[in-house]
């Protein structure tokens, strides 16, 4: 018996340095990430991101931006106040422990990036994601004091992004040597009409390629949902009308893909 | 599917110089010490490359005509067939049951092994390997008939001559005629890897066993082995470069003399010469120092020790504790960076630094473990612990000096490391009388290596994210090659593009470049200016103002716009005209790359052959041409 646990002593000892060992390991930057495409989805301390680099540029899924319309009103999910004052908190790298056993399941694709913030309302971002194609499953739960009518969605644009529609209809300004440029490369003509800040989309789905990366980010608004392009925050908006519940949790979900080019697009004009 | 030969070759590699050197030994009837395995091995390679050298210089200096290719592997056909029926022959001599104990250092190598490669494969088709271009490039000159004793002789991709071209040789006589295309020449660096490293787990393995003849410190040395990658300089198991082939050959050769002395038997002076020789020629730096301890320890155990009668140990091992820890109190505070100076500097790591790469590739494990080791060492009754704490000790002074390179050093050092770590964690097991927890004691080990090994690759990988992958290159990358290939593979076109796409594509293709990785100052000033911003000096006054330094013939020269070469061209100015400064990773071409393609397009002689999402490229003409 005396030997018994003499052994254990030991053997816990030889497992406490093991895992102390473990302890002392480099994680990467981005954790955990998943690809989808050319593009990787990455949790970051403002939200979701699709980037292709570390240091290159990234498309943001934030409650910095996502909003919701109450009472004709709209608001940010986490505001500009409440960001300047710390009076948020969120679960990205909040635990070594938990960061090491997400490097393992990443490596194997395993992982789906996801992170949540607190504040006075708290949201949670999840990606899943299957090939080229991302779906951001968000749950919200608002504070009691908000009956929303709109849910707002958010993904951010980088100037100079050509924003467009399946039928050629073009939301950012871009000079017409691009323009013929885009049409000599893939054929797709691309019309700029509507000088308006804020523009609906009149189609179910929206292209964004930035000239400089690879690849193109492909929105596909659901059943209720309708984009809008604000070009005014540089924001591609995804609206759904809601109806208050008594425990003032939501959800949403956002289908994206990632196309090699905009050849790759199904019924694009 | 899978090219017979991309496995064969990497095989062959190892077992051709083995056959002929074992063929050496039966025609001279010379008597082999225990393991001969390296010592044929040795004596095979030093025999292939006297063939090479003795062509390329009296021969070739008296029949100026003569082709070095042709004659060449025509011989090293001959002495393997020749060889291979002497062994064959001989086969009814050999004694197996000699063999029997290596079964289970071999089949627990072979699982180690597979393991960490399939981890360290997964996500990345092609091989992790970023050396293998300029390698291949020498395999593939020599291959054509281009050889020298000198590298940077051979291919302007060497501006440093840091060992002879003896492990090109091995490499071109294991590839000739079988691998040429660049898939199958990517097919066989995966699997020649693999082998390295299940040879480096073995060569943990056994020299843990003939060192502390235990087994459960052999496993652990193992373990450490397979799942400990230094991804900072030294990448002793998973990269097969000379530096970490030397390592291996030289802890195979100090398991050997250990196995010998035990027995009370001597490596024959012949022998020693030639392990000293071929150590060197694969790698100057590492072989020598290597050499040094090998001859080292045998000096001292045959000369000195039976004059002082082991008096002097405890001296020697004080002394070695005692500069390892005066180096390391005092290293920061010399400054050396007089040494430090041009490309020595990106290659020059403060203590701190190391620290953090230690880290990497340990976490804590080798802070922790490393001083157990120490302790069961010192208070070893045995001899052979000692001697491996001061080699160790000796090795990490190199290692932590505030000098260029000396990471290189690890190579041979983690070997020692990673055997006093296991003797160390064995310190503290050897005291669970209990067999049960004795087992997870050492799963525990085990699994904490693993993890370590993990988060560390994923770390290493996480930079050459391409698609759903992490590699060097991308299948478009290795489909303009077999282009190249095909089209100009025996021609003196001269590939010019960044630094990483000209390396790789010379590499798999045989088509020259202007130094590869390695381009000169004025290829990288002729690159510049044809920034895609505002070029200054027109396409084709700056292509031909490039040359390579060996030949004077001046082929077409065949423009290769990538994805990586626009990224190139936006680096800074100060990362254009370094040569640690690369684009890793593969890049496909955006919207604003094709508005610039578009422009090369209308420029007269410069004629597009090629075009995939990944890269364009062009031919252009000279003016006069």
């Amino acid at each position: 018996m005396k030997n018994f646990i003499a052994g254990l002593i030991i053997c816990a000892v030889i497992s406490a340095l093991g895992l102390i060992s473990v302890y002392g390991v480099t994680l990467t930057p981005d954790l955990p990430t998943r690809s989808v495409g050319y593009y990787r989805i990455t949790p970051f301390s403002s939200g979701l991101a699709l980037h292709e680099g570390l240091e290159r540029e990234y498309y943001t899924l934030s409650p910095f931006n996502d909003y919701v319309i109450a009472g004709g009103i709209r608001s940010a999910l986490i505001t500009k106040e409440q960001i300047q004052s710390g009076a948020y908190t969120s679960d990205i790298r909040s635990s070594k422990w938990l960061d090491i056993a997400k490097t393992a399941g990443e490596y194997f694709d395993l992982t789906n990036p996801s992170v949540s913030f607190s504040s006075v309302n708290s949201v949670y971002y999840k990606a899943l994601v299957n090939g080229n194609n991302l779906v951001i499953n968000r749950s919200l739960e608002l504070s009691n004091g908000i009956s929303p009518e709109i849910l707002g969605t958010t993904l951010t644009y980088l100037s100079g992004d050509l924003v467009f529609d399946s039928k050629g209809n073009l939301y950012t300004y871009q000079s017409q040597n691009m323009i013929d440029f885009f049409r000599s490369l893939y054929g797709i003509n691309l019309t700029f009409e509507n000088p308006d800040l804020r523009q609906i989309v009149s189609d179910k789905v929206l292209y964004i390629i930035d000239p400089d990366l690879i690849g193109v980010v492909s929105i596909t608004a659901g059943e209720n949902q309708t984009i809008w392009v604000n070009r005014n925050d540089s924001l591609v908006e995804i609206e759904e009308p809601v109806k208050p519940n008594n425990e003032n949790k939501y959800y949403s979900r956002l289908n994206l893909s990632i196309l090699d080019n905009p050849k790759k697009a199904p019924g694009i004009i | 599917m899978i090219n017979i030969y991309s496995i064969l070759g990497p095989l062959a590699f190892f077992i051709l110089p083995l056959l002929i050197g074992r063929g050496a030994y039966l025609l001279s009837k010379r008597k082999t010490a225990s393991q001969p395995g390296v010592s044929y091995f040795i004596t095979g390679s030093l025999i292939i490359y006297s063939i090479a050298l003795v062509l390329r210089y009296p021969v070739m200096s008296v029949f100026k005509n003569t082709a070095f290719s042709p004659l060449f592997f025509t011989l090293i056909y001959a002495a393997g067939i020749i060889s291979l029926i002497l062994n064959i022959l001989s086969l009814r001599k050999l004694n197996l049951k000699g063999y029997k104990k290596y079964i289970t250092p071999v089949i627990v190598s072979l699982v180690l092994s597979l393991i960490a490669y399939k981890l360290w494969i997964t996500g990345s088709m092609y091989p992790l390997n970023w050396d293998l271009y300029e390698h291949q490039t020498l395999s593939n000159l020599i291959q054509k008939g281009t050889f020298s004793y000198v590298t940077s002789e051979i291919s302007d991709t060497f501006v440093f001559n840091g060992y002879s071209s003896i492990f090109h040789v091995l490499l071109a006589v294991s590839q000739f005629n079988f691998v040429k295309t660049p898939k199958e020449i990517l097919n066989f660096w995966i699997y020649i890897s693999f082998i390295h490293l299940f040879l480096t787990v073995l060569a943990s393995y056994l020299f843990a066993w003939v060192i502390s003849e235990n087994e459960t410190v052999s496993l652990l040395s193992a373990v450490f082995g397979a799942f400990i990658f230094e991804s900072t300089v030294a990448y002793t198991s998973l990269v097969f470069i000379p530096q970490t082939f030397a390592a291996v050959i030289f802890i195979f050769l100090m398991t050997r003399m250990v196995i010998e002395l035990k027995k009370g038997k001597t490596v024959s002076p012949g022998q020693l010469l030639a392990d000293i020789l071929f150590l060197i020629l694969v790698h100057y730096i590492v072989g020598i120092v290597a050499a040094l301890i090998y001859l080292g320890v045998q000096i001292y155990l045959r000369f000195i020790r039976p004059l002082t009668k082991g008096k002097t140990e405890s001296l020697f091992l004080i002394l070695a504790v005692f500069a390892f820890y005066l180096v390391l109190a005092i290293i920061s505070k010399i400054n050396l960076g007089y040494l430090n100076n041009g490309e020595a500097a990106f290659y020059t790591f403060s203590l701190t630094q190391k620290i953090s790469y230690m880290q990497n590739s340990y976490g804590y494990s080798l802070l922790i473990f490393l001083p157990l080791g120490f302790l069961a060492a010192v208070r070893s009754r045995e001899l052979s612990p000692k001697m491996v704490l001061v080699i160790t000790m000796l090795l990490l002074i190199f290692v932590i000096a505030n000098l260029p390179y000396v990471l290189k050093f690890y190579v041979l050092a983690r070997f020692f490391v990673h055997l006093l770590m296991a003797l160390g964690i064995y310190y503290l097991l050897k005291r669970i009388k209990n067999g049960f927890l004795e087992s997870i004691g050492l799963i525990m080990i085990i699994s904490m290596t693993l993890v370590i090994y993990l988060t560390n690759i994923s770390y290493w990988k996480n930079i050459l994210a391409y698609r759903n992958q992490f590699n060097h290159v991308s299948d478009y990358d290795v489909a303009a090659g077999e282009f190249l290939k095909a089209r100009f593979g025996n021609t003196d076109a001269l590939i010019v593009s960044d630094p990483a796409t000209q390396y790789i594509l010379e590499g798999l293709t045989g088509v020259n470049s202007q130094g590869g990785a390695y381009a000169d100052e004025n290829t990288r000033k002729m690159l510049d200016s044809l920034n895609p911003a505002g070029n200054t000096l027109p396409v084709q006054q700056a292509l031909y103002g490039i040359t390579d330094r060996l030949t004077n013939k001046s082929g077409p020269r065949l423009f290769v716009i990538s994805g990586r070469y626009f990224l190139w061209q936006k680096a800074a100015q100060r990362d254009k005209y370094a040569f640690p400064f690369n684009i890793w990773a593969p890049y496909d071409l955006t919207i604003n790359d094709y508005r610039y393609i578009q422009t090369l397009n209308n420029l007269p002689n410069v004629g597009q052959i090629y075009a995939n999402p990944g890269m364009v490229i062009y031919e252009v003409k000279n003016k006069l041409g």
